[in-house]
């Protein structure tokens, strides 16, 4: 295709707009817009929260705050459990423990 | 029936009135909306929201605009809102976007139902070439072409300034006189 056939098919596209009536949505419009305009407001509490919880941005917001406090807690633990004092702990309770007996033991007791 | 700009808002915020404003308002909002979705169904479902973001948001419309002005402004946001969610939800299915090219093949096969019948194939050609062009050019021209508003309305419903507007149609011409010069170029040698 040359330019002069090329100049007068794009300027047809361009102008293929001219004289395009209104698109028009399929009738009883409002009393669907009315409906939905009920159906939100009998949404109630829950449902407007659950509604609110479910958008995406407030769901990831509430993730990352999670996330957030968590690293915040676990940086600034004034009173960190280090392997050394779980050691001690550890045993302590073994020198406190008790033997338990399993049920064999129980039942067959030696003389 | 009254135009929708010509109500004061006092009664405007009387519930009767609403209604006016839908049918008033609703062949130009689904228009406007259809222009940039360019699917009916959705289309219609995104003009429900319109007119219930306006009802919600009536006590928050101050007067400054025209209300035709600021319900255009809010379809299309809505209309851009759900496009982006879509391609997003699109570009999900990355390898399927790669190899099958399915956004642009049903782009290419939106039939406007407000065309003439001798334009359709045309208009088929200019609506895949307005999904080429950056955001504000294609709101710019689909306000200019298809739903037949002025330089000035069109500044006021972008929040820009006339001179802004101008130059919007004129770069969203020059691009789309390149894009119909390739596809032309590439289909018909």
């Amino acid at each position: 295709m040359n330019q002069e056939e090329l100049d007068p098919s794009i300027d047809r596209v361009l102008n293929s707009f001219d004289g395009a009536e209104k698109a028009k949505p399929q009738p009883y419009i409002l009393t669907r817009i009315q409906s939905r305009l009920n159906a939100r407001a009998t949404a109630g509490f829950w449902g407007k929260t659950s509604a609110f919880l479910s958008r995406p941005i407030v769901a990831g917001l509430g993730l990352f705050v999670f996330i957030l406090v968590n690293i915040f807690v676990l940086a600034n633990n004034p009173n960190p459990k280090t392997p050394a004092s779980m050691a001690t702990t550890t045993v302590s309770n073994y020198e406190f423990a008790i033997q338990v007996s399993s049920l064999y033991d129980i039942e067959n007791q030696e003389p | 029936m009254n135009h929708p700009d010509s109500i004061p808002l006092s009664v405007i915020l009387e519930p009767l009135v609403f209604s006016d404003i839908v049918t008033g308002c609703q062949d130009m909002v689904y228009n406007a909306v259809l222009g940039i979705i360019q699917n009916e169904t959705e289309a219609e479902d995104i003009t429900q929201d319109v007119f219930v973001q306006v009802y919600e948001g009536l006590d928050e419309f101050r007067n400054e605009s025209k209300l035709s002005t600021w319900i255009y402004r809010i379809a299309i946001s809505k209309a851009l809102d759900f496009e982006k969610k879509k391609k997003r939800q699109k570009n999900g299915g990355f390898l399927k976007k790669i190899f099958s090219g399915a956004a642009e093949e049903e782009a290419v096969s939106f039939n406007h139902p407000g065309i003439l019948l001798d334009k359709k194939d045309d208009a088929r050609i200019l609506f895949a070439a307005m999904n080429k062009l950056p955001e504000k050019q294609r709101i710019a021209f689909m306000l200019h072409k298809l739903e037949g508003l002025n330089y000035q309305e069109i500044a006021d419903v972008m929040h820009l300034s006339l001179m802004a507007v101008e130059s919007l149609q004129v770069r969203a011409k020059n691009r789309l006189k390149e894009l119909l010069k390739t596809y032309y170029t590439t289909h018909f040698k």
